[in-house]
């Protein structure tokens, strides 16, 4: 997520802003000259692309929330609702209303007793799926990661690889990521993944208080030596404080 | 509205609503809660659209109002919380930038934030503003001169303002 620049626009002021964009790609109709300058700019239709692509990686995240729709008021909502009496006719009236357009019978929220690792790829055909263990990426697919917490608290995601590498997905700068408790969180940003083969394991590490991202390289970087650099060996990084949660992948060229 | 041009609206419109929450919110758990809300005020809404606009632009106002009252109740319960909770640690040093532009939003005038998160964010023109919001150019103008002095006077109380023009 990007931090808000209110000191100035950073588009060329010829170029289409985001609201054209939107809708180029929600396929609404506009003025001509959009769609000719969309075609012929190198920075816009570039721009109309990562939106297309975007809208395609987050359709899984939007199935799965318009999945929840309804079913279970976020939490936020829940403690404002208590305190806003007046609402809550109108939340039961919603409440009633939205599962019936959206989820499918028998549809309940799982609970969250640990701490989970969900992986999304967007294959290099555009085909995205959910990632189950040990299954096939290639090198230029991408993969987007959803964590699921019951608590809040300070996140990595590294990837523990054949080649003995340890990459850090997900953490902000040298320290973790904050994280809110909830389910299925799409961290920012996807990972393209490059042509190493073999088997790398994902591991995201939720702990109590910051720590060090460095640390948590070490550690991976050691049980990755524990296990003779084979991912599907390593071992829990076992750090204080901390839970765990993995994900094999298979990566070919 | 029916069931299946509810599903084409949340399809063809969800993943802009999500990007320009999470823009905005700058919290990924808060900018799923906002598609949800955002499409439940849509949904509900939807009877009164008279397609004045396009639905791209309804939907730019709807997520703009609900993450402008939902960055504004947060100021408002974190001020209630930290008066419960005085020994809180503090903001972690990622979240200094977010806290900025939360404080931008949360202190001045709305429609100067509104306005300015049109013009900052979506990167739109006066041009655009203006028929968004159904307010002159001039207006947008003045508005964008107003936020930016404000901004300064938050950030830099020292500094000079810019002429008005």
């Amino acid at each position: 997520m990007r931090a808000i620049d209110f000191s100035r626009q950073t588009r060329d002021e010829r170029c289409l802003s985001d609201l054209a964009l939107d809708r180029l790609v929600a396929g609404e109709p506009v003025d001509a000259a959009l769609t000719t300058h969309a075609a012929d700019c190198a920075r816009c239709s570039g721009r109309l692309d990562e939106f297309r692509r975007a809208r395609a990686f987050d359709a899984p995240l939007l199935d799965k929330l318009r999945l929840q729709g309804g079913s279970v008021v976020p939490l936020k909502r829940r403690v404002r609702l208590a305190t806003m009496l007046p609402l809550f006719a109108a939340a039961a009236i919603l409440l009633l209303f939205l599962p019936r357009l959206f989820r499918p019978s028998g549809e309940r929220e799982k609970g969250m007793s640990t701490l989970a690792l969900d992986v999304v790829v967007r294959h290099a055909d555009g085909h995205i799926e959910a990632l189950a263990p040990d299954g096939r990426v290639r090198a230029g697919d991408a993969i987007r990661f959803l964590v699921t917490t019951p608590r809040p608290g300070h996140l990595v995601v590294l990837g523990l690889d054949a080649a003995g590498t340890v990459s850090v997905y997900v953490a902000d700068g040298d320290q973790p990521l904050p994280i809110e408790r909830g389910r299925k969180q799409a961290m920012p940003g996807s990972i393209v993944l490059d042509a190493t083969p073999g088997a790398e394991r994902l591991v995201a590490l939720e702990c109590d208080a910051r720590f060090s991202v460095a640390n948590a390289v070490d550690a991976g970087r050691r049980s990755l030596e524990r296990a003779a650099r084979d991912p599907r060996r390593v071992s829990p990084l076992d750090l204080p404080g901390c839970q765990e949660a993995a994900l094999t992948m298979d990566k070919s060229q | 509205m029916d069931q299946a041009s509810m599903e084409a609206l949340y399809r063809t419109y969800g993943s802009m609503v999500l990007r320009r929450a999470r823009t905005l919110l700058g919290d990924e758990h808060a900018a799923q809660d906002m598609v949800q809300e955002v499409f439940m005020k849509a949904i509900r809404a939807f009877p009164g659209f008279r397609g004045e606009s396009s639905l791209t632009t309804w939907l730019y106002q709807v997520t703009t109002n609900h993450c402008l009252n939902t960055i504004r109740d947060g100021a408002r319960r974190r001020r209630a919380l930290e008066r419960r909770m005085p020994t809180r640690e503090p903001v972690a040093e990622s979240a200094e930038d977010r806290v900025g532009v939360d404080e931008l939003l949360q202190q001045l005038p709305r429609e100067l934030a509104e306005v300015a998160i049109y013009y900052y964010v979506d990167q739109m023109n006066q041009d655009e503003i203006a028929t968004l919001l159904g307010i002159s150019e001039r207006t947008v103008r003045n508005r964008l001169r107003d936020f930016k002095d404000a901004a300064r006077d938050r950030l830099d109380p020292d500094g000079e303002k810019e002429a008005a023009g």
